[in-house]
């Protein structure tokens, strides 16, 4: 009789072991996965930059070069490819100096041919990797 | 009386290990059914904190050019989370005050995945008054963003 509970136990404490190891491994898998994705949430909001200059330089024949001068002013590094740019709420492709900005760093995006007229206004919004967002407003002159 | 009693207790042995070893296995088969659950709750929460996206246009200056059946606005959606977007007319949903946007009246690019960091445009046809008005973008797996615009 003794023997049997002895037995039994100890095939109860086997499946316990088992049990508590196959949970504690999925959750420490799911833990280590969110504990990543929340690292990469605090780094968005480590993203910031501001639009140090606005150049918008008439052509001639209703066109303008628009140079924007950006400063990473956050703490991580920003993909300068990534970044996106809105003049008069439509999307246009600029060219950067760099491929990568770093904290404190400027760096100079441009685009050579933008449909506008000299002495005319304009809206720009730069929105970053991650979707800071900024506006300004510039003339070409 | 001796080889009775111990005949009985081996039945006992036998019959405890037996009742033990059932036990144990439906324990251990419930369990890994809800190990098997967590994780795939886990995918499930790890996709959707991973998933993030935002409607990044002008509220006050939206693309627009006329067709034969209406206006058509652009929108641009940028991919700001770590994943890769399903971007296809049939898994994303547009509303825009209140109306779900049919899906003929919808053109994605680039058609297929919006990867992370990228700019993908979604071209809406339909007729607008001039005033504010209240897009919302929901992608397959509930994540939505939601934007008040004006049309001048």
């Amino acid at each position: 009789m003794g023997f049997s509970v002895a037995a039994t136990f100890t095939i109860f404490g086997i499946a316990s072991l088992l049990v508590f190891g196959i949970i504690g491994s999925v959750i420490v898998d799911n833990i280590r996965e969110l504990s990543r994705i929340s690292k990469m949430e605090l780094k968005e909001e480590d993203e910031d930059f501001e639009i140090l200059n606005i150049t918008a330089t008439y052509n001639g024949n209703g066109t303008y070069k628009l140079e924007v001068v950006i400063k990473n002013t956050g703490s991580t590094t920003i993909d300068a490819e990534k970044f996106t740019f809105l003049v008069d709420g439509e999307m246009k492709q600029m060219t950067c100096n760099v491929s990568k900005i770093y904290p404190l760093n400027p760096a100079l995006f441009t685009n050579g041919i933008l449909i506008g007229y000299n002495q005319t206004s304009h809206r720009l919004k730069a929105v970053s990797e991650r979707g800071v967002e900024k506006y300004a407003e510039y003339a070409v002159g | 009386m001796g080889f009775g009693d111990s005949a009985s207790h081996m039945i006992f042995f036998i019959a405890s290990i037996l009742v033990a070893a059932s036990v144990s296995a439906v324990l251990f088969v419930t369990v890994q059914k809800m190990s098997i659950e967590i994780q795939e709750q886990g995918e499930h929460l790890k996709q959707i904190i991973s998933t993030d996206f935002e409607i990044i246009n002008d509220p006050d200056s939206i693309p627009s050019a006329s067709s034969i059946d209406g206006t058509i606005y652009t929108f641009y959606i940028k991919n700001t989370g770590t994943n890769s977007i399903v971007f296809t007319p049939e898994t994303v949903t547009v509303i825009i005050d209140g109306l779900v946007v049919g899906n003929n009246d919808l053109s994605l690019t680039p058609y297929g995945k919006l990867k992370a960091g990228e700019v993908g445009q979604i071209n809406v046809t339909t007729t607008l008054n001039t005033g504010d008005h209240k897009i919302t973008v929901v992608l397959e797996n509930g994540i939505s963003d939601t934007l008040e615009f004006s049309v001048g």
